[in-house]
């Protein structure tokens, strides 16, 4: 800070300038000694939909609630969360990681959906944000989906490496080569948050049969793995008019996608392995290594 | 030394117990024992095995795509003709155009048809599906789509061979 002063007093030049100098320091010290005058509260309406199964006769509705931007960090997240812990505890959502790479804070905000963490609040203050579970999924309690039967189409895609060669998992360090590595980028960063799923209306209309874009690419993901043996396979079982071919590249699901990645383009590319217009292709390096 | 394994065990489970603990709260679906459970805690007391969710859903859950055989057919040769059809039809509408004859036209017309009848086909079985509307009603519904395809097919055949045919009709209505 001296030296701040004295930076100041030597390129003042003047005895003047050097009282002026040091009469503003004294004035804003003064300043800061009284008491800070409070901002003005910028209070941000958010419009959360609300159910509670445990409530007799509780129907679905929306409860408003007011929060002062000021005081709150700057994602829709950071809202929910001062909502829940200062204004109303029974605010129902879930969360995790606050940093979206854990896909828990999936939901619908201002029509879109996205995750609330990494999503920013809109300061237009006369605007209100609104906030709702995943399209069309069975609500749990407020803004938490049921995400069973998601997870269970996850599974019966049998999302994990398949060979041919009997070894035990960690019996042998299976190769890849550059190139076959770079064909699983922009895939398996996927975090299945179902943000894509529950955008797309096939999904929707058909969410039993129809398999849906997060679980497709992951599909996509282990069909053109070097490594694995069993793409055939898996293929066969995306035979059939449901599991792939609902698709009709409405593409709201590579519009939504909070991470950036491109679900339409990988069910696009299934379907091409599947009419065989398409093929996996050998492995750059052969996986056990010797040639 | 066959304490200290079991009592391993024991805490090997528990952790396991713990951790089916934590994906309850998540609202996960249960994970069947005999794929987590480690080969060890297997065959052993019914104290040992470890602690299972219940399966908490508020939903409906589809165990994994319906087989080929369950689906009634193979869509892959589907999707491969559709494409092939649009093709098809990025030269019969010019060629039709050039020569309209009406064996171009009938060519023009039957890709037309199809072409529009796969479309509507899609939009009824993707609306009119059976959890909404049972089992015989979207079943009507196709048949109601081959049925509109057909008389479409068999009209436009009609005016083809006893009228003008379908471009010079498109042309005349454009001179109105």
């Amino acid at each position: 800070m001296a030296s701040v002063v004295g930076a100041k007093v030597l390129s003042s030049g003047t005895f003047g300038n050097v009282c002026r100098v040091l009469a503003v320091r004294s004035q804003s010290t003064a300043a800061a000694a009284e008491p800070q005058q409070v901002p003005e509260k910028r209070l941000k309406k958010f419009s959360v939909y609300r159910w509670d199964p445990e409530k007799q006769g509780d129907k679905p509705h929306m409860q408003t609630y007011e929060v002062d931007l000021n005081t709150c960090g700057p994602m829709v997240l950071d809202a929910l969360l001062k909502v829940k812990n200062e204004i109303d505890p029974s605010l129902t959502f879930r969360r995790s990681c606050r940093e979206g790479i854990c896909g828990s804070c999936s939901m619908n905000i201002g029509g879109v959906n996205t995750l609330a963490c990494i999503s920013k609040i809109d300061t237009n203050l006369n605007k209100v944000t609104k906030v709702y579970p995943l399209p069309h999924m069975y609500v749990i309690k407020d803004l938490v989906p049921d995400m069973n039967n998601f997870y269970e189409q996850y599974r019966s895609i049998q999302p994990w490496l398949q060979r041919d060669d009997g070894l035990k998992p960690g019996d042998k360090q299976y190769l890849q080569s550059v190139d076959d590595r770079k064909k699983l980028d922009g895939l398996y960063e996927c975090i299945l948050c179902a943000c894509c799923s529950t955008s797309c209306p096939s999904y929707w209309w058909n969410g039993d049969k129809y398999l849906g874009p997060a679980v497709l690419m992951q599909a996509y993901r282990w069909i053109i793995d070097s490594r694995d043996d069993k793409s055939e396979d898996r293929l066969k079982r995306l035979r059939d008019p449901f599991s792939v071919y609902r698709c009709h590249t409405i593409m709201n699901c590579t519009k939504t996608c909070p991470k950036g990645l491109n679900p339409g383009r990988a069910i696009a590319e299934v379907k091409k392995l599947l009419s065989g217009i398409a093929k996996k292709g050998e492995p750059g390096l052969n996986p056990m290594g010797a040639n | 030394m066959a304490a200290l394994a079991a009592l391993r065990r024991i805490n090997r489970s528990c952790v396991i117990g713990s951790r089916f603990g934590s994906l309850r709260l998540n609202g996960l679906y249960l994970v069947p024992s005999h794929v987590v459970v480690p080969a060890a805690t297997q065959g052993t007391s019914q104290a040992l095995v470890p602690y299972q969710a219940k399966p908490f859903s508020v939903s409906p859950v589809s165990h994994g795509a319906p087989e080929i055989e369950q689906a009634g057919h193979d869509h892959v040769l589907h999707w491969t003709a559709e494409r092939i059809l649009s093709v098809v039809l990025l030269g019969a509408i010019p060629a039709a155009i050039i020569f309209p004859t009406p064996a171009v036209e009938s060519i023009l017309a039957l890709s037309m048809t199809v072409h529009s009848h796969w479309g509507i086909e899609a939009i009824v079985v993707d609306y009119i599906r059976p959890s909404l509307f049972g089992k015989i009603i979207p079943k009507l519904a196709v048949g109601a789509v081959y049925t509109l395809s057909f008389l479409t097919l068999g009209g436009l055949c009609y005016f083809i061979y006893t009228d003008v045919g379908i471009i010079n009709a498109v042309k005349l209505l454009w001179k109105l």
